[in-house]
């Protein structure tokens, strides 16, 4: 049996090789660019980490083994005390009660007057969306104090109430969800009217499903947002059984000032939902908002 | 807005130490019944399971937060 | 039953402070069971009295009556009227099944078992049984086009409306399909109104057509009435490929002058002329030209610019004056560019036209074109 040998047969074609000029630059380009990168999010996430490693050290030896940074005998102690000790429970309930709230009605709202911003033919449209546009730039400490009064004046001071509603209708959130209705054909629209959908069935049964990625991403930005406000919060209520975690925490700095280790804990316990939300829906940012109707 | 309705839902929205939490309650149930709405009786969102365990999440929240009173306070 | 009749249409734009005429005073009346073709440039009007028809639009004044009820003012559900779309316009969170079975599902109180039914019959006569749990996003353009049209036909209406719904496919699935929404119109029976900017499409399709040019009706006739007696110039230019030449003559004492040629017309014609003295616009199809072989006294010397051999035909464009026109010739025969052709114009396929208005004056008769053509349309 005989055996071809390809080894002195040449598969070039005797076309030209192929040779990338800028290969050396790309390279280099390339290193650069993800040291900058690196550098950044070591920037951003080495506090992190340290924090949740020195949460995990006794109080004692906080400051004694400061420039150890991995603990050497790494320890749940400081979890358990600042659980024990605090109502952290309740706090978190409050965070919930209000995230779940204001991230429910922000897309409830936000869906509706984007619909209708994007869609709807009404007077005065160019009017409110350029109001919607124009709350944007009011920054929120501007607002404080007479939103302090107001709540006061209809009696909703200390009430959960007080926190939603300064963040349910969210201008942000109208202004994305008007963006991508924008780009929903009108035709689909006209094509639901014609099957015989009234305007609220259009929306609940058409433009609601197909809004599906672009209300996951609204709704993780809502939720990360609401998780961590703070100054209003702060404000707004006086009572230590209705603050939200975030504040609670602040406020654990003043009475318990030695104990960082179980501050450090209750931060680290605090960013976990944050992480946790932005884990379920990191599928729907890298996918996008890249589902609009018509030709496929 | 009827006007009995303002303080009625300031006192609902505020809870004190050992009180159940019924306006959180309620903003879970409503939630809860919205998303359970969706993912289960409206096809058209073609709901995951994230979604659903979701909407029954909430449910438990808002159970959770009517019967509040789970570790009394101060400890 | 689907018997259409559309009675001083007009629609209004207003623009700001102006207003825009979309449609003005149009009146047609639609057999039951008739497929008629809306065509016209963009912008004549022709989608928005489709809207109008659908209900998608408010009519500014007018009446739409389908049956003789009066639909004018009726939400576009309870107007028993189908569309499909440019885009088709399918829900692409939803299946194909879903896509289908939606308006029943939504306009009717049929039960979901009844919904399926009915939508597995028309989706295996539309070839796209095996197709109804994917997605639109799955199905090619021409899987999707079936869709929609399943989506109109699964609720049995009265009346189709087509809006451009083959100009987002490739040129051979169009065709196909061209021929398929043909046979599938006549085996429904369905009054059908099929909007489309592309004349061939009109030609071939529609049993009759419906020019329209700045919201006014221009014709409606068969296509070959539209073709051989154009009520005006604007539907002798627009219907036809390659379109129409037109010469601006002088009419008088019988005879037609052009700057570069005249003709001397019969007895017959001139009577037909008479009144008409002075600018007229000549129009002659591509194809009409007499090519003669030798230059003679009714002749006119066109030098050939360009050949555009198409197999079956060859269009050549020549000069006359310092104007290009288009000339067909069969294809066998050969011109070359450079050489000059000598064409005559044969009385019996001139069409006339006022130059002012535009206006047919003369036309060829519809009569004996269509002796011929009977046999190749049955």
């Amino acid at each position: 049996m005989t055996t071809l040998s390809t080894d002195e047969l040449d598969f070039g074609d005797g076309g030209p090789e192929v040779q990338h000029e800028g290969s050396w630059y790309d390279t280099v380009a390339k290193a650069v660019a993800h040291l900058v990168l690196l550098f950044f999010s070591a920037v951003m996430t080495i506090p992190f980490v340290w924090a949740f490693l020195t949460s995990l050290k006794p109080e004692n030896k906080i400051f004694t083994t400061i420039r150890q940074i991995i603990p050497a005998d790494p320890t749940f102690a400081n979890y358990v005390n600042v659980w024990m000790q605090n109502p952290l429970d309740r706090w978190i309930l409050n965070s919930l009660v209000l995230a779940v709230g204001v991230v429910f009605f922000t897309l409830l709202l936000d869906t509706l007057a984007g619909y209708a911003l994007a869609k709807g033919d009404f007077k005065g449209k160019s009017l409110v969306y350029t109001l919607v546009i124009g709350t944007l730039v009011i920054p929120p400490q501007v607002v404080l104090v007479p939103l302090y009064l107001e709540m006061n004046a209809l009696n909703w001071s200390n009430t959960y109430w007080a926190i939603m509603v300064l963040y349910i209708a969210n201008p942000f959130g109208t202004f994305m969800m008007r963006q991508f209705f924008l780009g929903i054909p009108d035709s689909l629209i006209e094509a639901a009217r014609m099957d015989g959908c009234s305007t609220f069935q259009i929306y609940t049964r058409v433009m609601l499903p197909l809004a599906k990625p672009a209300l996951s991403s609204l709704g993780v930005f809502t939720f990360i947002f609401v998780w961590g406000a703070f100054l209003w919060p702060l404000v707004i209520l006086n009572d230590s059984s209705m603050y939200p975690l975030q504040v609670g925490i602040g406020l654990l700095t003043g009475r318990y000032s030695s104990q960082w280790g179980q501050l450090l804990a209750a931060v680290v316990i605090a960013a976990l939902p944050v992480i946790a939300a932005y884990l379920l829906a990191q599928r729907t940012f890298m996918e996008g908002i890249a589902l609009t109707g018509g030709k496929g | 807005m009827a006007p009995w309705l303002l303080p009625l839902a300031g006192k609902l929205g505020y809870a004190g130490k050992n009180e159940p939490v019924v306006g959180g309650a309620l903003v879970f149930f409503v939630a809860a019944a919205g998303v359970l709405y969706l993912s289960f009786v409206r096809d058209e969102m073609d709901a995951g399971p994230v979604m659903k365990i979701g909407g029954l999440l909430l449910l438990g929240m808002a159970l959770l937060a009517f019967f509040w009173p789970m570790r009394p306070w101060p400890h | 039953m689907g018997k259409l009749d559309i009675r001083n249409l007009r629609k209004v734009f207003a623009d700001g402070d102006q207003s825009i005429v979309a449609v003005d005073d149009l009146d047609i009346d639609i057999n039951d069971g008739e497929f008629l073709i809306f065509v016209g440039p963009s912008g004549c009007g022709k989608s928005t009295t489709l809207r109008c028809i659908a209900g998608l639009e408010t009519v500014t004044s007018g009446e739409i009556l389908l049956n003789g009820d009066d639909i004018t003012h009726q939400p576009p559900t309870e107007r028993d009227i189908a569309m499909v779309f440019q885009n088709y316009a399918l829900y692409p969170h939803m299946t194909a099944r879903k896509n289908i079975g939606f308006g029943l599902e939504m306009s009717t109180d049929m039960s979901g078992d009844e919904i399926d039914r009915r939508v597995s019959k028309v989706a295996e006569m539309m070839g796209i049984g095996d197709l109804l749990e994917k997605k639109p996003g799955e199905l090619s353009g021409g899987q999707q086009q079936r869709v929609a049209l399943g989506r109109a036909i699964v609720r049995e209406p009265e009346v189709f409306l087509m809006d451009e719904p083959l100009s987002n496919l490739d040129a051979k699935l169009r065709t196909t399909m061209r021929t398929e929404l043909q046979n599938l119109q006549q085996d429904l029976g369905i009054t059908t109104i099929y909007v489309t900017h592309d004349q061939t499409e009109a030609m071939t399709m529609g049993d009759r057509i419906v020019i329209l040019d700045g919201g006014e009706l221009q014709q409606i006739g068969t296509p070959l009435e539209c073709y051989y007696e154009p009520n005006n110039r604007f539907v002798a230019g627009f219907i036809g490929s390659p379109s129409m030449n037109f010469f601006d003559v002088e009419y008088s004492d019988g005879t037609l002058v052009h700057d570069s040629f005249e003709c001397d017309l019969s007895e017959e014609t001139r009577e037909q002329l008479a009144g008409h003295e002075g600018a007229l616009t000549l129009g002659v199809r591509p194809e009409s030209f007499d090519v003669r072989g030798e230059r003679g006294p009714e002749t006119i010397a066109a030098p050939v610019t360009v050949t555009e051999p198409m197999g079956e035909t060859t269009y050549v464009y020549v000069d006359i004056g310092d104007q290009q026109y288009t000339v067909t010739l069969t294809g066998e025969r050969v011109a070359e560019t450079g050489t000059t052709l000598e064409l005559a114009i044969p009385e019996e396929k001139m069409h006339l036209f006022d130059a002012k208005t535009g206006e047919a004056v003369k036309s060829r008769s519809v009569s004996n074109a269509t002796n011929v053509s009977v046999d190749v349309r049955a």
